[in-house]
Protein backbone atom coordinates (compact mmCIF):
# COMPACT_ATOMS: atom_id res chain seq x y z
CA UNK A 1 0.00 0.00 0.00
CA UNK A 2 1.75 3.66 -0.94
CA UNK A 3 1.29 6.81 0.84
CA UNK A 4 -1.34 7.77 -1.33
CA UNK A 5 -3.68 4.46 -1.27
CA UNK A 6 -3.46 5.09 2.40
CA UNK A 7 -4.51 8.76 2.40
CA UNK A 8 -7.17 7.81 0.09
CA UNK A 9 -8.43 5.00 2.08
CA UNK A 10 -8.07 6.92 5.73
CA UNK A 11 -10.05 10.02 3.93
CA UNK A 12 -13.38 7.28 2.63
CA UNK A 13 -13.22 6.04 6.03
CA UNK A 14 -13.29 9.61 7.69
CA UNK A 15 -14.16 12.12 5.49
CA UNK A 16 -12.70 15.90 5.78
CA UNK A 17 -14.11 17.66 8.65
CA UNK A 18 -15.69 20.87 7.01
CA UNK A 19 -17.85 23.85 8.39
CA UNK A 20 -18.95 22.58 12.45
CA UNK A 21 -20.49 24.68 14.65
CA UNK A 22 -21.45 23.98 18.53
CA UNK A 23 -25.03 22.64 18.57
CA UNK A 24 -25.56 25.49 21.50
CA UNK A 25 -24.38 28.24 23.58
CA UNK A 26 -21.44 26.83 25.48
CA UNK A 27 -20.32 30.50 27.27
CA UNK A 28 -22.52 29.21 30.11
CA UNK A 29 -20.53 25.96 30.27
CA UNK A 30 -17.26 27.80 30.55
CA UNK A 31 -18.15 30.65 33.13
CA UNK A 32 -19.81 27.58 35.28
CA UNK A 33 -16.16 25.93 35.38
CA UNK A 34 -14.76 29.21 36.01
CA UNK A 35 -16.83 30.06 38.67
CA UNK A 36 -16.48 26.22 40.10
CA UNK A 37 -12.23 26.97 40.21
CA UNK A 38 -9.82 24.31 39.30
CA UNK A 39 -10.79 20.63 39.18
CA UNK A 40 -8.93 17.68 40.55
CA UNK A 41 -8.52 14.71 38.61
CA UNK A 42 -8.60 11.22 39.94
CA UNK A 43 -5.26 10.71 38.98
CA UNK A 44 -4.36 13.48 41.18
CA UNK A 45 -6.51 12.26 44.31
CA UNK A 46 -5.15 8.95 43.82
CA UNK A 47 -1.67 9.94 43.74
CA UNK A 48 -1.97 12.04 46.60
CA UNK A 49 -3.90 9.37 48.78
CA UNK A 50 -0.89 6.88 47.44
CA UNK A 51 1.67 9.27 49.33
CA UNK A 52 0.20 9.59 51.93
CA UNK A 53 -0.50 5.64 52.38
CA UNK A 54 3.31 5.06 51.98
CA UNK A 55 4.05 8.39 54.38
CA UNK A 56 1.66 7.23 57.34
CA UNK A 57 3.59 3.44 56.63
CA UNK A 58 7.68 4.65 56.46
CA UNK A 59 7.30 7.94 57.61
CA UNK A 60 11.34 8.07 57.30
CA UNK A 61 10.11 8.50 53.88
CA UNK A 62 9.25 12.17 54.22
CA UNK A 63 12.87 13.16 54.18
CA UNK A 64 13.24 11.74 50.91
CA UNK A 65 10.40 13.23 49.58
CA UNK A 66 10.70 16.61 51.09
CA UNK A 67 14.27 15.98 48.82
CA UNK A 68 12.95 15.01 45.73
CA UNK A 69 10.26 18.31 46.43
CA UNK B 1 -8.90 31.21 11.73
CA UNK B 2 -10.29 34.56 12.26
CA UNK B 3 -8.79 38.02 11.98
CA UNK B 4 -7.05 39.22 15.34
CA UNK B 5 -9.33 41.54 17.81
CA UNK B 6 -8.20 45.25 18.75
CA UNK B 7 -5.00 44.58 21.03
CA UNK B 8 -7.96 46.67 23.63
CA UNK B 9 -9.49 43.75 24.01
CA UNK B 10 -6.43 41.38 24.34
CA UNK B 11 -5.10 43.66 26.90
CA UNK B 12 -8.26 43.52 28.91
CA UNK B 13 -8.61 39.95 29.00
CA UNK B 14 -4.97 39.21 30.03
CA UNK B 15 -5.96 41.61 32.85
CA UNK B 16 -9.19 39.44 33.94
CA UNK B 17 -11.86 41.34 32.17
CA UNK B 18 -14.67 38.56 31.36
CA UNK B 19 -16.31 40.99 29.10
CA UNK B 20 -13.55 41.04 27.00
CA UNK B 21 -12.47 37.11 27.34
CA UNK B 22 -16.54 36.59 26.34
CA UNK B 23 -16.07 38.61 23.61
CA UNK B 24 -12.66 36.82 22.72
CA UNK B 25 -14.96 33.54 23.47
CA UNK B 26 -17.54 34.65 20.55
CA UNK B 27 -14.85 35.34 18.05
CA UNK B 28 -12.68 31.94 17.94
CA UNK B 29 -15.29 29.60 19.04
CA UNK B 30 -16.02 28.07 16.21
CA UNK B 31 -12.32 27.97 14.99
CA UNK B 32 -11.63 26.18 18.59
CA UNK B 33 -14.78 23.86 17.66
CA UNK B 34 -13.80 23.19 14.25
CA UNK B 35 -10.02 22.37 15.32
CA UNK B 36 -11.22 19.88 17.91
CA UNK B 37 -13.68 18.04 16.29
CA UNK B 38 -10.93 17.26 13.17
CA UNK B 39 -8.85 16.10 16.04
CA UNK B 40 -11.29 14.08 17.81
CA UNK B 41 -13.93 13.03 15.33
CA UNK B 42 -16.84 13.78 17.71
CA UNK B 43 -19.15 16.70 18.12
CA UNK B 44 -19.68 16.30 21.99
CA UNK B 45 -16.41 15.52 23.08
CA UNK B 46 -15.10 18.96 21.12
CA UNK B 47 -17.53 20.96 22.86
CA UNK B 48 -16.14 19.27 25.98
CA UNK B 49 -12.63 20.04 25.06
CA UNK B 50 -14.17 23.25 24.04
CA UNK B 51 -15.29 24.51 27.24
CA UNK B 52 -11.79 23.02 28.58
CA UNK B 53 -9.67 24.86 26.65
CA UNK B 54 -11.09 28.57 27.20
CA UNK B 55 -11.42 27.89 30.81
CA UNK B 56 -7.66 26.95 30.55
CA UNK B 57 -6.85 29.76 28.54
CA UNK B 58 -8.89 32.11 31.30
CA UNK B 59 -6.53 30.80 34.41
CA UNK B 60 -3.56 31.09 32.45
CA UNK B 61 -4.26 34.61 31.55
CA UNK B 62 -1.78 36.52 32.91
CA UNK B 63 0.68 34.52 31.23
CA UNK B 64 -0.84 35.98 27.87
CA UNK B 65 1.07 38.33 26.35
CA UNK B 66 -1.37 41.02 23.99
CA UNK B 67 1.20 41.33 21.41
CA UNK B 68 1.01 38.10 20.47
CA UNK B 69 -1.74 35.81 18.53
CA UNK B 70 -4.81 34.79 20.54
CA UNK B 71 -5.71 32.87 17.75
CA UNK B 72 -2.49 30.80 17.29
CA UNK B 73 -2.34 30.38 21.51
CA UNK B 74 -6.11 29.08 21.99
CA UNK B 75 -5.75 26.59 19.07
CA UNK B 76 -2.50 25.36 21.13
CA UNK B 77 -4.43 25.30 24.02
CA UNK B 78 -7.35 23.61 22.16
CA UNK B 79 -4.92 20.86 20.79
CA UNK B 80 -3.30 20.25 24.21
CA UNK B 81 -7.08 19.57 25.87
CA UNK B 82 -7.57 17.70 23.08
CA UNK B 83 -5.05 15.24 23.59
CA UNK B 84 -5.19 14.83 27.03
CA UNK B 85 -9.07 14.23 26.43
CA UNK B 86 -7.85 11.40 24.25
CA UNK B 87 -4.83 10.33 26.86
CA UNK B 88 -7.61 10.14 29.33
CA UNK B 89 -9.67 7.64 26.86
CA UNK B 90 -6.87 5.49 26.29
CA UNK B 91 -6.08 5.24 30.26
CA UNK B 92 -9.51 4.58 31.05
CA UNK B 93 -9.96 2.11 28.03
CA UNK B 94 -13.01 3.74 26.85
CA UNK B 95 -14.22 4.34 23.67
CA UNK B 96 -13.32 7.19 21.26
CA UNK B 97 -14.57 7.25 18.00
CA UNK B 98 -12.52 7.29 14.85
CA UNK B 99 -15.43 7.20 12.44
CA UNK B 100 -18.07 9.02 13.99
CA UNK B 101 -21.57 8.33 12.50
CA UNK B 102 -22.75 12.02 12.96
CA UNK B 103 -19.80 13.37 10.48
CA UNK B 104 -21.37 10.52 7.95
CA UNK B 105 -18.97 8.27 6.42
CA UNK B 106 -19.17 7.44 2.75
CA UNK B 107 -21.85 4.68 2.72
CA UNK B 108 -20.07 2.96 -0.01
CA UNK B 109 -17.11 1.93 2.43
CA UNK B 110 -17.16 -1.82 3.42
CA UNK B 111 -18.09 -2.52 7.01
CA UNK B 112 -14.95 -4.61 7.44
CA UNK B 113 -12.10 -1.68 6.01
CA UNK B 114 -14.22 0.79 8.69
CA UNK B 115 -13.74 -1.48 11.29
CA UNK B 116 -10.22 -2.03 10.23
CA UNK B 117 -9.11 1.66 10.28
CA UNK B 118 -11.02 2.09 13.39
CA UNK B 119 -9.13 0.00 14.86
CA UNK B 120 -5.56 0.72 13.28
CA UNK B 121 -6.19 4.45 14.37
CA UNK B 122 -6.43 2.76 18.18
CA UNK B 123 -3.39 1.72 18.18
CA UNK B 124 -1.61 5.17 17.56
CA UNK B 125 -0.28 7.03 20.81
CA UNK B 126 -2.71 10.18 21.08
CA UNK B 127 0.02 12.44 19.83
CA UNK B 128 0.84 10.45 16.59
CA UNK B 129 -3.21 10.14 16.00
CA UNK B 130 -3.06 14.11 16.38
CA UNK B 131 -1.20 14.15 13.89
CA UNK B 132 -2.08 11.98 11.52
CA UNK B 133 -5.83 12.99 11.84
CA UNK B 134 -4.53 16.28 11.02
CA UNK B 135 -1.85 15.78 7.87
CA UNK B 136 -3.34 12.12 6.34
CA UNK B 137 -7.12 12.88 7.10
CA UNK B 138 -7.49 16.68 6.84
CA UNK B 139 -4.63 17.50 4.94
CA UNK B 140 -3.86 20.38 6.73
CA UNK B 141 -0.36 22.31 6.37
CA UNK B 142 2.58 20.75 8.46
CA UNK B 143 3.42 24.20 9.46
CA UNK B 144 -0.52 24.64 10.83
CA UNK B 145 -0.02 21.54 12.85
CA UNK B 146 3.32 22.13 14.16
CA UNK B 147 2.48 25.52 15.61
CA UNK B 148 -0.71 24.00 17.03
CA UNK B 149 1.47 21.51 18.89
CA UNK B 150 3.90 24.09 19.54
CA UNK B 151 6.78 21.72 18.36
CA UNK B 152 9.01 22.40 14.62
CA UNK B 153 7.77 21.17 11.79
CA UNK B 154 10.58 18.33 10.99
CA UNK B 155 9.14 16.75 14.40
CA UNK B 156 5.37 16.83 12.57
CA UNK B 157 6.96 14.87 9.73
CA UNK B 158 8.80 12.44 11.90
CA UNK B 159 5.26 12.03 13.34
CA UNK B 160 4.02 11.39 9.89
CA UNK B 161 6.10 8.75 8.67
CA UNK B 162 5.83 6.91 12.36
CA UNK B 163 1.97 7.05 11.87
CA UNK B 164 2.03 5.77 8.57
CA UNK B 165 4.14 3.00 9.27
CA UNK B 166 2.13 1.86 12.05
CA UNK B 167 -1.03 2.39 10.38
CA UNK B 168 0.36 0.46 7.58
CA UNK B 169 1.35 -2.47 9.64
CA UNK B 170 -2.02 -2.55 11.11
CA UNK B 171 -3.92 -2.98 8.07
CA UNK B 172 -1.84 -5.08 6.89
CA UNK B 173 -2.17 -7.84 10.15
CA UNK B 174 -6.30 -7.16 9.55
CA UNK B 175 -6.10 -8.05 6.07
CA UNK B 176 -6.85 -4.53 4.26
CA UNK B 177 -4.76 -4.44 1.18
CA UNK B 178 -5.39 -2.10 -1.61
Amino acid sequence: MTDEDLRLLLRSVQPPIDDRTPTRDLWPRVMERIDGGPTVSAVDVGMAALVAIVLAAYPKLLWLLAYHL
Amino acid sequence: MPDEPDPDVLRRFAQGDLAAFEALFRRFEGDVFRWTVRILRDEGAAEDVLVDAFWRAYRSRARFDPSRSFGAWIRRIATNAARDHLRDARTRRTWVPVVDDTLAALPAVDLHVRDAVARAFRTLSPKLRIVATLALVDDRPHAEIADALGVPVSTIKSRVFRAVRVLRRELARLGVQR
